[in-house]
């Protein structure tokens, strides 16, 4: 089932309706943090367990696009931690080009870069979070999600209604010194607990990102964000994340987390 | 056929009508100043460097515009510099962490660089450090690599760090790029700079300063303000004293001043409703105003007190006075305007307002000569006892008259000195360099020696640009980025180069990065694909100010100390070669060369060629002017050599004192010219004058001109060169040396219409051959 909004928002008013009669009492006053804990166990992206072949689309303000193919393949390792071997099929220059990425509980994560034309993996350390993935406008910061995990402060606020749906909107603050965000704002559907919207903010309460869902599917009894567009505000640049082909219940053995594997084209 | 009516008829009839209705003229006048004061309310002092290319016939404008909005101002940040010792203190990069924070925090910046901020990517033995450089947690082995790669990077050394490690630079790159943000956005953006350090004392031995390009316009503008309160006072006290020592009475200096004043207020209300702020070449104008008005309420007060002492009464020695200077006066004011007038057809509404608003203050001058004045000299009680200054007056005319005895048997001898003179001097000038100054106009004191700091240690403020435009994908070919390595690898060496930095040095690190450090890696590797997968890694942010998203356009950055347009145009001129070698078209690529460096100082150095051309042409409309009035070719051309000599001596003087032309020194040909002419115009026409009258002497023609015109033209050249030196006092250089080279140019004039004027009327001369002047008078005080 694939639905985009608006014009399958029946669908999931129904679907959202029926989730929401299933849970009431985590849906009467849940408080800020609970709100997150939710939005984060749902894994709404795939990117902590299972295997999902997906697109980013990039495109700069004047419309230029431009795509990388790739598909991820991910497990829990320590949960809510998890390894990520993301591989790159398009465009052509960058086929066969891999990255690996093991979270850690208590210290930096594990990563390594393999570029087919060096023919080896590289372990790459530093302060990457405020860095894009892969040139896209997606940080690593947005991907580990770690900004939601470590907070300083989550408050909730008065609902709001984002297209049709009622939504939590919460605005968190971030607790770590590396996140390159200073506030966040979030609108979660009070039904599945899906960000339908989030707004990033740097120091000066300027808005830097906007991350805005476009579309959802439901697979293996999970909800997942197929179609979601990242846009960089200050340059107008975008990057629109799509999950083409989701494979939930894919069980990832351990040792494909593995720099050696991450050579093998 | 009817008859033309006399002028002197015409004039008559409205003093007449004038002074019939005072309490009329009275009111109106103060409603035109009323009216002139609130329309003078909307203008501004600004300097900008733009205000000199940002016009929309400027054809190089709209690829630097593009250039900018792509890619950013990497010249225009507001910078921190920090020095100290030992940068890598705690303490010290506790506060460089701070003080980036503190400026990340407000909204006026879009981006805060500094080496606490900083990403990049360098080797670590097997593994590859990317991202942010400096963490936290960073142990002394960490530092001591982030130094060393930060110390060899071309995206950092002279950007954020200095040669010798001993500075540092908080870059702080405004929302709006610097060289298109107003001079408020630019004020707000240093303001919150200086708040930031404000806030907290800098660790123990670093010094801490505020600098970079936002900070030269932004003093360039106070200061212009600051002149104004400085000039406007000056120039007031020198025409105070002159009027003193002319009419020896507080009514002489009242008067005039009132005169003058008025006209001021009305140009200052036109000023107004154009809507222009006041530049470095408007912040003249009321010096040349006051200068310049006060001439004319001189002579007539002159005339006016003279024919009170001859026992007229009052009324009959205002129509008098009036009836024989009103013309002169006017066509000496004409003759001023149209040097000035012929700005407005300048391509930069800077230079072109400027014309246009001292045409029109010239033009009003007089006309308030021929209105204020005379109410003035109808209502004011006269003091019963007035002095004059006659025994200067004859002292002058003796000194006058032993100069004509030394001319007049050697006349041809007098025009062939003068003759040489000006060629050697025209020779000499056309060889002139043209080099105008950004930071080197900026008043001396502590700003200019900040930013000659900030180029020394880091980079310069003013930037050339390679702009690289080709098909999707172009950029990013290995070939194009070798390309572009090249062109920074010519450049880099140069002397007035602080850095050069392009997507190149990107591709580079990273390639160096992933090679495990090897500095022979240090280059653009041969693979397309492996290039894309650097540039597929590295960061967006750090991408945009070198490449858009679709690797259809890029530029190279270098950033320059400022040593002048001239020396910024022979940097131009290599890098253009450069530029050729690396063939770019042959990839695809179109390559053309911009920034401030060469779109702003091309307009500056164009405004010089302007003024210089606009000169010529106002010269050339004067003697036109001078051809009707005196139905004589000849005479007009009589008065070509001793109104170019003093300006050519002005360039000579300029050449000896090894400075270049710029803006500021040309400007002195086209504030000269009024007072130039004045002198000459009045003794042709007094020599013509008594020729129609039947005068067949003319050595006595000539004497008797210079005796009646001489001692005024004195005073108006004392006026006119002691009005214009004020401009010494000026805190930019560039307008202390046009107030003296005013000054000097003025005085030459002087001694070149008592000495050469003399001798080309004696050689050009002949009696009764010039009919049809007799409506020009003398004017003598």
């Amino acid at each position: 089932m694939t639905m985009s909004w608006p014009s399958q928002g029946f669908t999931v008013m129904v679907a959202a309706l029926l989730l929401a009669s299933a849970t009431p009492a985590q849906s009467e006053a849940p408080t800020g943090s609970e709100i997150i804990t939710r939005v984060l166990e749902n894994d709404p992206f795939g990117l902590s367990g299972g295997s999902v072949k997906a697109r980013f689309v990039l495109s700069d303000k004047q419309g230029k696009q431009k795509e990388l193919g790739f598909e991820a393949r991910s497990r829990k390792h320590d949960p809510p931690f998890s390894k990520s071997l993301v591989r790159f099929s398009a465009p052509p220059d960058l086929a066969g080009a891999g990255f690996l990425q093991i979270q850690n509980r208590g210290a930096d994560d594990d990563r390594f870069l393999f570029l087919p034309e060096l023919k080896r993996s590289r372990r790459i350390s530093g302060g990457l979070r405020s860095t894009s993935f892969m040139g896209t406008d997606f940080s690593f910061a947005d991907l580990d999600r770690r900004d939601l995990r470590q907070t300083k402060r989550v408050t909730r606020l008065p609902d709001v209604k984002l297209a049709a749906f009622d939504c939590y909107h919460i605005e968190v603050v971030p607790a770590r010194d590396d996140s390159p965000y200073a506030r966040l704002e979030l609108f979660v559907r009070r039904d599945n607990f899906l960000p339908l919207k989030s707004i990033s903010y740097d120091a000066s309460n300027v808005a830097l990102k906007e991350l805005q869902i476009e579309q959802i599917k439901k697979t293996s009894g999970r909800w997942f964000i197929t179609r979601s567009k990242m846009r960089t505000l200050a340059n107008q640049h975008s990057t629109v994340l799509i999950l083409d082909v989701i494979d939930a219940d894919a069980q990832i053995a351990d040792d494909e987390f593995t720099p050696r594997n991450l050579e093998k084209l | 056929m009817q008859r033309v009516a006399n002028p002197k008829t015409v004039l008559t009839a409205y003093l007449r009508w004038l002074l019939r209705h005072r309490a009329m003229m009275a009111g109106i006048l103060c409603l035109s100043i009323g009216l002139s004061l609130a329309s003078a309310r909307r203008i501004r002092f600004q300097f900008q460097f733009r205000d000199f290319f940002d016009y929309p016939a400027n054809v190089d404008l709209p690829l630097f515009r593009q250039d900018n909005e792509e890619f950013g101002d990497p010249a225009g940040n507001v910078v921190v510099l920090i020095e100290a010792n030992d940068l890598w203190r705690p303490a010290v990069l506790d506060y460089v962490t701070d003080i980036t924070r503190t400026l990340a925090t407000d909204a006026i910046f879009s981006r805060v660089q500094s080496i606490t901020t900083a990403s990049g990517i360098y080797a670590d033995g097997d593994e590859v450090v990317t991202g942010q450089l400096l963490r936290a947690d960073a142990d002394p082995g960490r530092l001591e690599r982030v130094k060393a790669y930060l110390a060899q990077s071309p995206l950092f050394l002279r950007r954020l760090l200095s040669r010798d490690g001993k500075a540092t630079g908080i870059l702080a790159e405004m929302r709006t790029p610097a060289t298109f943000a107003s001079v408020d956005e630019q004020a707000q953006a240093v303001a919150a700079a200086r708040r930031a350090i404000a806030k907290r004392s800098p660790p123990p031995g670093a010094r801490v300063t505020i600098t970079g390009a936002p900070l030269v316009e932004t003093e360039t503008t106070s200061s212009l303000l600051r002149d104004q309160l400085t000039l406007l006072p000056g120039v007031i006290l020198v025409i105070v004293l002159a009027l003193l020592w002319t009419f020896r009475a507080l009514h002489g200096v009242l008067l005039a001043i009132s005169a003058v004043t008025v006209a001021l207020i009305w140009t200052t209300g036109i000023f107004g409703t154009f809507g222009r702020p006041v530049d470095i070449l408007a912040s003249v104008i009321p010096t040349t105003l006051l200068v310049y008005g006060v001439v004319d309420p001189i002579f007539v007060l002159t005339r006016f007190l003279e024919k009170l002492d001859a026992g007229r009464l009052r009324e009959d020695a205002i129509l008098e006075s009036f009836q024989e200077l009103g013309l002169p006066c006017f066509v000496t004011s004409l003759t001023t305007a149209v040097g000035f007038a012929s700005f407005v057809l300048a391509d930069a509404p800077t230079v072109r307002y400027y014309g246009l608003t001292v045409a029109i203050g010239v033009l009003a001058a007089w006309a308030t000569t021929m209105s204020v004045l005379p109410l003035l000299l109808a209502s004011v009680k006269l003091p019963a006892k007035r002095h004059s200054a006659l025994s200067v007056t004859h002292g002058i005319m003796a000194l006058l008259a032993g100069t004509w005895a030394r001319v007049r048997p050697r006349p041809g001898l007098v025009v062939l000195v003068a003759c040489t003179l000006l060629i050697a001097a025209g020779a000499l000038a056309s060889r002139q360099l043209v080099s105008n100054q950004y930071v080197g106009g900026l008043p001396r004191g502590q700003v200019q020696d900040d930013v000659r700091r900030l180029e020394q240690r880091l980079s310069g403020v003013i930037r050339l640009i390679v702009h690289l435009e080709g098909a999707p994908g172009s950029i990013s070919q290995p070939a194009a980025l070798a390309a572009m390595a090249n062109v920074q690898r010519s450049i880099a060496a140069d002397p007035l180069v602080t850095s050069t930095t392009s997507l190149a040095d990107y591709v580079a690190e990273a390639n160096q990065a992933f090679s495990g450090g090897d500095a022979a890696m240090r280059q653009v590797p041969r693979s397309p694909a492996l290039v894309a997968q650097y540039l597929t890694l590295t960061d967006l942010a750090d991408k945009a100010p070198f490449v858009n998203g679709d690797e259809s356009k890029a530029h190279i950055a270098v950033l320059v100390a400022d040593h002048g347009s001239a020396a910024s145009r022979a940097l131009a001129e290599r890098l253009k070669a450069a530029v050729a070698e690396a063939r770019f078209e042959a990839l695809g690529l179109e390559a053309t060369v911009t920034g401030n460096g060469i779109v702003a100082y091309r307009e500056l150095d164009h405004v010089v060629h302007v003024l210089l051309w606009g000169f010529v042409s106002a010269f050339t409309m004067i003697l036109l002017i001078e051809a009707v009035l005196f139905r004589s070719l000849r005479l007009a051309l009589l008065t070509l050599l001793p109104n170019l000599l003093p300006v050519a001596v002005c360039f000579l003087v300029v050449r000896a004192l090894g400075k270049p032309l710029k803006i500021e020194n040309t400007l002195v040909a086209s504030i000269s010219i009024g007072g130039l002419f004045n002198t000459t115009i009045h003794l042709v026409a007094r020599v013509a004058q008594q020729v129609q009258s039947g005068e067949t002497e003319i050595d006595l023609a000539i004497s008797r001109a210079l005796s009646s015109v001489g001692p005024a033209s004195l005073y108006t050249a004392a006026i006119l060169s002691l009005g214009f030196a004020v401009l010494g006092l000026s805190r930019f250089p560039g307008l202390q040396t046009l107030g003296l080279l005013s000054a000097v140019t003025l005085v030459f004039g002087f001694f070149a219409d008592v000495t050469v004027t003399p001798a080309l009327l004696k050689l050009l001369v002949r009696p009764r051959l010039q009919p049809g002047v007799a409506h020009l008078e003398e004017v003598a005080p």
